[in-house]
């Protein structure tokens, strides 16, 4: 257990140690740990206070730091939620991943959250198949990654959209690092800030989606309450979002940026999620994601992810493009390869 | 029944009140927050030229660059925004200005997608949505990833930031914004100067050291007065006012739309770089 989620524990048994019977009602969260692998959503028996104009208010700000494997390694199945003691030795086994970075990243607050997987449905914690057309792009993508002349980075447009500072995935599954979200609502509208790069904007009047020419990196969204529970549709997306590299297993715990569960090659176009943000706390909202895209996987599934509010949290400025010199430097590097190596081929056939 | 149906449409009514204000309060009458402030919550855009310039400007042709767009590109005749109609710009300052100015395009930091700062940001040609709930008024742009929180609570300043760091509190009916904390332009390549902290594409430009008091006062529901002053003494004789008008967007279906410029400016930036294909 990382030392702040201890912190963490250890402030939460004071504050609610010397508390009133009523605080503790106010309080008091709206789950069990056993609904937490449950789809669809257990009913919360939290009720959040209401902004002025009627709205549940869930303004503040949150984040979703886990170390939940994206999908049910086979040793778990069976065993959706686990106990105490088996959690703590999953996290002595599995070491918080940060692959190129150093250890400065790694002080973060994962939320509490026993499962074994993130997918909630369905119900083996595993996300469906891909579809024979899905299968069939994804080979044709992988055969042209391994084509005679095909370079690691042939263009910009072989980074993620989060790399080229253009947009964090929609959904977002859990990140290595900046992931807070800050909600604000006004009248008509939730909006949700994201530390990195994007801002979700939201109307909750029941304006029809945006015409299907427009296409959005984070799609169009349109949202509604569901008693306190947000619900939230998104279509429109553009298909030119990039998912977390070919075949290779993608489903490393807290050490994606995004849509860990879209391999490069499928894109976004047919993709409809439809997204449950349900207040269980005072500090936590249950995050749901359904997808459905026929024409890449065979039936729609669903991951959770707990949010947790941190108003102590201070966002800062993402200046991506500010301090962006990596693109331009792999480029480069690249075509210095190649023409070094054009040239040694070149005077090998002089020989 | 009737009194259950009375009870229903007056919570209906004080439901959408909070909505309804902005769209039907007559035209002369400030929409209003539960707590009695303005409400500034939606869809704004300044109608001007500031931009390209805050000084007034003749109409004229564009650079090289967009020659081939004609018209389109051209550049636009404009009266200026300046109180006082010129930026007193300290000698060494204005002669830098006028350098700024024959390197434009290649130097100004909305060419390549890069967050605008501070008054920038409020006079680029593109909508921002104002959300205004609690202790945080936030502003969404259309333009890249540009948004400010304006906290009207005191916050810790931990570090320089692009956009500054944005305090706001009321003055009457006037929302006051005192923007701080700017960082210079970081020096990412020895071989290239930095780009950052140009007031518009002519080249006008503010140092690290700028303080912004911004002045949102609403003149009637669709109108906002803005004003921002500017001072930083390293580059300017004295603080300086801007003054235009903040127009909101009525449209009913008005959202802020994707507008992901750093996708925009790949090809001009790294095109050279692209893998060309073996002859």
């Amino acid at each position: 257990m990382s030392r702040r989620v201890l912190i963490g524990v250890i402030v939460l048994g004071v504050l609610i140690a010397p508390a009133s019977a009523a605080a503790q009602s106010a309080t008091a969260q709206g789950y069990s740990d056993a609904d937490l692998a449950k789809w669809p959503p257990p009913p919360s028996t939290y009720t959040p206070t209401r902004t002025p104009w009627g709205d549940p208010d869930i303004q503040g700000t949150y984040d979703f730091l886990s170390r939940i494997p994206f999908e049910r390694p086979d040793e778990y199945q069976g065993k959706p939620v686990l106990t105490d003691k088996e959690w703590e030795e999953w996290l002595k086994a599995n070491p918080p991943n940060m692959q190129g970075y150093n250890d400065f990243w790694n002080n973060r607050n994962f939320v509490r959250d026993r499962r074994t997987s993130l997918v909630v449905d369905p119900p083996n914690g595993r996300i469906p198949p891909r579809t024979a057309q899905a299968e069939k792009k994804l080979d044709a993508f992988d055969a042209a990654m391994r084509a005679p002349g095909r370079g690691k980075y042939d263009s910009w447009e072989d980074f993620r959209s989060v790399s080229r500072c253009i947009a964090v995935h929609t959904p977002q599954g859990p990140m290595d690092y900046n992931s807070a979200v800050l909600i604000m609502q006004s009248p008509g509208w939730v909006v949700m800030v994201r530390e990195r790069l994007d801002t979700r904007i939201i109307p909750l009047d029941g304006r029809a989606h945006l015409e299907d020419n427009i296409r959005e990196w984070n799609g169009d969204s349109r949202g509604h309450w569901e008693g306190n529970t947000l619900v939230v549709d998104t279509t429109n997306f553009t298909d030119k979002q990039m998912g977390n590299g070919g075949r290779k297993p993608v489903i490393e715990p807290g050490a994606s940026a995004g849509a860990p569960f879209v391999p490069n090659g499928i894109t976004f176009g047919n993709f409809h999620l439809i997204e449950r943000f349900v207040p269980v706390g005072a500090n936590r909202i249950h995050y749901y994601a359904t997808i459905e895209d026929p024409t890449t996987w065979t039936k729609p599934w669903t991951y959770m992810l707990p949010w947790e509010k941190d108003d102590n949290y201070q966002m800062l400025e993402y200046g991506c493009l500010e301090g962006d010199i990596s693109i331009e430097g792999s480029l480069r590097g690249e075509r210095l390869i190649e023409a070094k190596e054009k040239a040694a081929a070149e005077a090998a056939k002089k020989k | 029944m009737m009194r259950l149906a009375a009870t229903t449409a007056i919570s209906i009514l004080l439901l959408f009140s909070v909505e309804r204000i902005a769209a039907q309060a007559p035209a002369n009458q400030i929409p209003r927050a539960p707590d009695g402030k303005p409400d500034l919550n939606g869809f704004w855009q300044v109608l001007n030229t500031a931009d390209w310039d805050l000084e007034s400007q003749g109409g004229g042709p564009a650079p090289k660059e967009g020659l081939m767009l004609g018209a389109i590109s051209a550049i636009p005749p404009g009266l200026g925004v300046v109180e006082g109609g010129k930026i007193p710009y300290q000698p060494w300052a204005l002669a830098k200005r006028n350098e700024n100015r024959k390197n434009w395009p290649s130097l100004d930091p909305e060419v390549r997608c890069l967050l605008p700062g501070v008054p920038r940001v409020t006079y680029l040609p593109y909508p921002f949505q104002i959300l205004q709930y609690k202790d945080t008024i936030l502003m969404v742009y259309q333009y890249g990833y540009a948004r400010r929180e304006i906290y009207m609570k005191k916050r810790e300043i931990l570090i320089d930031q692009v956009m500054g760091w944005s305090h706001g509190h009321w003055e009457g009916d006037t929302l006051v914004v005192d923007v701080t904390d700017f960082s210079a332009p970081p020096e990412l390549r020895e071989d290239r100067p930095p780009i950052g902290n140009w007031l518009d594409r002519m080249g006008n430009f503010y140092s690290e050291s700028l303080h912004v008091v911004e002045r949102y006062t609403p003149i009637d529901a669709t109108h906002l007065m803005y004003e921002a002053t500017l001072d930083d003494p390293k580059v300017y004789t004295r603080p300086w006012k801007i003054t235009m008008p903040l127009y909101r967007r009525l449209e009913k279906n008005m959202q802020i739309l994707e507008f992901k410029c750093a996708e925009y400016v790949e090809e001009m930036k790294w095109g050279d770089l692209r893998k060309k294909a073996d002859k």
